[in-house]
């Protein structure tokens, strides 16, 4: 079957089980988006190409699938540079597609030439320049396996424009992939099964720390199975969040720099840490030198680079986790662990009690109050899209989250913007779901031109604007280690509500608590997106935190509630 | 101490720069690099000489396995010279 290399691009989406894809059309992908009027392929026209590859990174997130964006050569390629990077620290399956000049052209500077292979080297899990039809049917191919296959990641196809005008013989069976040095498969030795089993048995104070690897190997159901089986109490990265219920009695919370007391004192005090599918990130571990210091260190890992990159460990097991777990779970003994169990939850003491959400109502509007009201509201079954910063932690915090893929956000390279696109793309990939978007006031603005796609695609999205008039978490570091020397964080904002008018889209401003419940109920009812801006307290902070570089063990405590100290400070 | 890495790799336009590309990324010096065609068609050889420690050692090749177009990877360093 003789076919346009344009043609082939989208047979070949189509048996990849492609339906919906992000993109937005130029000069050197023309040829591509002309044969898509023979497809059945939906294209979402987004506003600006970065928000093609959040959505596209959304839409795998939320469990759809490799996500797919398409923009033209240059600026429509360089826009996608941020959220190309976005998707590798987060290891998430996307392929992008961008048109390039004529392969005559190419290196002579022409009119939207842009070097993207060079560009996106680094930060794609591998690229690929196609410059005639024929190679383009493969190395699609080659693509949707690369990136969802081992450990999941960007792969970008750039196609030159004869490329997508050429023709050739079309045939899907004989363009296999061909990948002789690509080798996502591994599985452990046997012996360093023996090892880690022997070592998990020993073990009197464990601690499982489970990361993204988790959820993306659908391993969930097993950790939960292997944390009973062996009473061993769980730690979750920000990312690692829904990958075991929230609810469970051996889930502590989250760890690291804004991770509750109780649950970084549990990884300093360990004497074993299971690493599941999470890499020993600066925002989890804080100082190096003395991160839990008197713990062995077990570490599923699906990608060898990994292993002892940050925290050297005694025994690493390479594989899936799944497949590691399926492999250790019916060789687990059960172990009484009670004493350290209640050591933990004398570790938490009152810390509950502490927390700013049991607050009375003193007038104030605190993002943790909104975020909590959404928690309860929702009965924890949204599915919540946040952004960078304070109302990130906030959520991570205060939203209950029980199911895997229930929140998404950007964790590795902290992509404020990311929210709004992100949840677009999610609600393709969970037309179902209810999706809302967890968002500050700066990052809203970063990339809020996909109002608009919410409009023109008539989606139901719910936008919920933590707005307190400066980038909090930046403000936060500048009031607890620049003197509250306040350099270009207060931000003067547009009325939100009226923006929203502007767009057609339903809107609501709150700033008293007692509007909270109410507002998100009304939200809820409305059949289409919505949006509320949140006016909370400006100068609130994230609590605990510790700081940048500091000892695990060593953090700021949340402040004596009000009702404790007699002030309103 | 000195390492030395020989890494046989498709023969396809851009390959050497995504190792070169590697070693800048992950902040190694190379001392010295050389590539040629080997016996076999479509495979080239490239010889790396790097100074690192055991473990910068082991990242290395973990991180150039991870490049799709790498086949193998030998660090020869302890290996004696013909």
């Amino acid at each position: 079957m003789i076919k346009t290399g344009a043609e082939i691009v989208w047979e070949c989406l189509l048996r990849e089980g492609v339906r919906n894809i992000f993109g937005y059309p130029g000069g050197a992908i023309l040829p591509t988006y002309d044969a898509l009027t023979k497809y059945d392929i939906h294209h979402v026209l987004v506003r600006h190409e970065q928000g093609a590859t959040h959505m596209a990174d959304g839409f795998a997130r939320a469990g759809g699938g490799v996500g797919v964006a398409i923009a033209t050569s240059g600026p429509g390629a360089t826009n996608m540079v941020t959220g190309i990077a976005t998707a590798m620290l987060d290891s998430s399956p996307i392929v992008c597609i961008t048109g390039q000049v004529g392969s005559k052209l190419i290196g002579s500077d022409a009119f939207q030439e842009t070097d993207i292979t060079g560009v996106t080297l680094p930060i794609t899990k591998h690229n690929y320049l196609v410059t005639h039809a024929e190679d383009i049917a493969r190395t699609i191919r080659e693509a949707f396996y690369i990136a969802q296959s081992g450990r999941p990641g960007p792969v970008l196809i750039d196609i030159t424009k004869d490329a997508q005008q050429g023709t050739c013989k079309f045939d899907w069976e004989s363009a296999k992939p061909q990948l002789p040095g690509y080798r996502p498969d591994l599985s452990p030795a046997p012996e360093d099964y023996e090892k880690a089993i022997a070592m998990i048995g020993s073990a009197q104070r464990p601690v499982i720390l489970s990361g993204h690897g988790v959820i993306l190997s659908g391993a969930t159901r097993l950790v939960k199975d292997f944390a009973e089986r062996a009473h061993i109490p769980i730690a979750m990265t920000l990312l690692g969040i829904g990958g075991i219920p929230a609810s469970h009695p051996l889930n502590l919370g989250m760890m690291g720099m804004h991770g509750e007391a109780w649950v970084n004192h549990a990884i300093q005090e360990a004497d074993l840490l299971l690493a599941f599918g999470m890499r020993f990130d600066d925002r989890v571990t804080g100082n190096l030198k003395t991160y839990a210091p008197t713990a062995k260190k077990i570490h599923v890992e699906i990608d060898p680079a990994e292993i002892n990159k940050n925290v050297r460990v005694d025994i690493a097991l390479l594989g899936d986790l799944g497949e590691v777990l399926q492999e250790l779970l019916p060789r687990i003994e059960t172990r009484d662990r009670s004493e350290w169990l209640s050591h933990i939850r004398e570790l938490k003491g009152d810390s509950a009690v502490r927390d700013i959400q049991n607050l009375p109502d003193s007038g104030h509007l605190y993002a943790a109050h909104v975020i909590n009201d959404l928690w309860r509201e929702t009965r924890g079954r949204a599915l919540v899209v946040t952004d960078v910063g304070q109302h990130q932690m906030w959520e991570a915090q205060y939203y209950h989250h029980d199911q895997p893929r229930s929140l998404i956000t950007s964790g590795g390279l902290g992509t404020m913007g990311f929210a709004l696109p992100a949840a677009i793309g999610a609600k393709f990939a969970r037309p179902d779901a209810e999706v809302w978007v967890v968002v500050g006031d700066g990052g809203f603005q970063m990339t809020m031109a996909e109002l608009a796609t919410i409009v023109q695609e008539k989606i139901d999205v719910k936008i919920a604007i933590i707005n307190n008039g400066f980038l909090g978490m930046v403000r936060q570091w500048q009031e607890f280690f620049y003197e509250k020397r306040y350099a270009a964080t207060p931000l003067l904002n547009p009325d939100f509500a009226k923006l929203a008018d502007a767009y057609g889209i339903r809107s609501f401003t709150v700033s008293e608590r007692k509007d909270v419940i109410s507002t998100v109920q009304e939200v809820r009812q409305h059949p289409g997106a919505a949006l509320i801006d949140f006016r909370v307290e400006q100068e609130d902070s994230v609590y605990p935190m510790v700081p940048a570089g500091a000892d695990l063990h060593a953090m700021i405590r949340r402040p004596a509630p009000i009702w404790e100290t007699g002030s309103d400070e | 101490m000195v390492h030395t890495f020989v890494v046989y790799v498709e023969n396809k336009p851009g390959v050497l720069n995504r190792v070169a590309s590697l070693f800048r990324r992950r902040a190694y010096n190379i001392e010295s690099l050389t590539v040629g065609h080997t016996e076999k068609a479509g495979v080239s050889r490239m010889t790396i000489v790097v100074d690192t420690d055991e473990g910068g050692a082991f990242r290395l090749q973990a991180n150039l396995y991870k490049l799709v177009n790498v086949l193998l990877v030998e660090d020869i360093s302890a290996t004696a010279a013909v």
